[in-house]
């Protein structure tokens, strides 16, 4: 059977750039106050998200600078995320939680493998990186999202006690603002992506999944090798490559160059907040687009680590990974590892 | 997160759909979906400032352009327009998203 032939994409762009100005020409000439004033105040109204990033992160900013923080977050004190949601149009009420972060290994125990991992497996003892109590305090903390398009707005105030929740749950340093960057959205709904081509003529047999199929171009930061050569790292950077809004980001027009390669490859944790199954993934493109109800996207991989091989959207926190280092793997956080102490120890 | 009073009202979920039907290399999909996104905010202006009556007009841009994203502006121009303008952005992006999919399909 012949494939069908592939659509004139240049019939379609035209026809859609006629469309994109005759609903700009409209506005101008039966609002042309309009115009002016937003011409006048510097808005461009294609751009309105990004604008609204801005005032948003100015305000998020402001409000973090005016609040109490070390205190609550030490003590992982949730109510101020819940209290400021309740009145949302966005968000159920939650009843303000009695939750306690479980720091369950503070054991300062010094105790040989063998034994450690008879104490773990029967649950005399329990380990400190447990999926149950990071879900447990996210959904607890985290409003819920009614619309998915749009996802209540987390402040830094917010963020700072989701990250330092993911920090404990996971022991994979999470931040949601790395140096100085910020993501333009930390919670909402990841939607699945297709494995993207690593160098010229890659195929989809040539992945270890084949689920979602390749998609025709190259992602946003190109191909995946490093000078030419399909390293281990490229591989793995392709197979649990992360997508975030980066085109909306406030100063994205203007720092652009800076900030794609800022974010090139950046190491990033996405938690499901339905399970708290997490990754670790690499930034692997900008999008998805906000008329979508997606905010971020992930690999095959990324998806299948998150929810299972039939996990095609759902609601997530993704932050930075702090790892100046680079000593911590993509793919799957393993939550079952003996503790830490325990096994330095030895 | 929401970026813009309207966001809510912005559901082209046929469309997104189609336009992964044209198997479009990523960087033409990003180009046509910035496409998309730039003329939503342009009709759903057009369609308020419409039915706004003239003297509210001022007011709404400069509160538009303080803060996009307040749901209180769903208020205020509920006060001020004689249909809900939740009614109206719908009404605006249904008939943006025909005409989207019309081109999109176009052979």
């Amino acid at each position: 059977m012949r494939k069908p032939a592939r659509p004139d994409t240049d019939q379609i762009r035209s026809r859609l750039k006629v469309r994109h100005l005759a609903a700009k020409t409209s506005l101008r000439q039966k609002h042309p106050h309009a115009q002016n004033f937003l011409e006048e105040a510097g808005i461009d109204l294609g751009q309105i998200r990004q604008h609204s990033s801005k005032l948003l992160t100015a305000g998020a900013i402001g409000g973090a600078l005016l609040l109490p923080t070390a205190v609550q977050i030490e003590e992982a004190k949730v109510e101020p995320l819940i209290k400021r949601h309740e009145s949302s149009e966005s968000a159920h009420y939650v009843p303000p939680a009695t939750f306690e972060a479980e720091t369950t290994n503070d054991l300062n125990l010094t105790l040989p493998s063998p034994v450690a991992k008879i104490l773990i497996d029967s649950k005399t003892i329990q380990t400190t990186s447990s999926r149950e109590y990071l879900q447990k305090a996210l959904q607890t903390v985290l409003p819920q999202i009614i619309d998915r398009f749009s996802p209540p707005f987390l402040i830094r105030e917010e963020e700072k006690v989701v990250e330092k929740l993911i920090t404990n749950g996971t022991k994979i340093p999470t931040k949601a603002t790395l140096e100085g960057e910020h993501l333009n959205t930390t919670y909402g709904y990841i939607g699945a992506e297709q494995h993207l081509k690593r160098y010229p003529g890659d195929t989809i047999d040539k992945h270890s999944t084949q689920t979602e199929g390749m998609a025709p171009g190259l992602g946003g930061f190109g191909y995946f090798t490093e000078n030419g050569v399909l390293t281990s790292d490229a591989i793995e950077r392709e197979k649990y490559y992360v997508v975030a809004q980066l085109m909306y980001l406030p100063d994205w027009k203007q720092r652009v160059k800076y900030l794609a390669n800022w974010h090139k490859w950046r190491k990033m944790i996405v938690v499901n907040i339905e399970n708290g199954n997490a990754v670790v993934g690499a930034m692997g493109d900008a999008g998805p687009a906000a008329w979508t109800g997606k905010h971020f996207g992930g690999s095959p991989e990324v998806m299948e680590a998150l929810g299972g091989p039939k996990y095609k959207k759902g609601r997530v926190v993704m932050m930075f990974v702090d790892d100046p280092n680079n000593e911590i793997p993509l793919g799957p956080v393993k939550y079952n590892e003996l503790p830490e102490k325990i096994v330095s120890a030895i | 997160m929401s970026k813009v009073w309207y966001d809510h009202l912005i559901i082209l979920e046929e469309v997104e759909i189609e336009l992964g039907k044209l198997e479009l290399d990523r960087e033409e999909k990003r180009e046509l979906e910035h496409l998309i996104e730039e003329m939503t905010h342009h009709r759903v202006m057009d369609r308020v400032l419409t039915h706004l009556p003239k003297q509210h007009h001022k007011e709404y841009l400069k509160r538009f352009a303080n803060s996009p994203h307040d749901p209180g502006l769903i208020h205020y121009l509920n006060e001020r327009i004689e249909e809900s303008v939740e009614e109206h952005v719908k009404d605006e992006m249904k008939k943006l998203k025909k005409e989207i999919l019309s081109d999109l399909r176009k052979k």
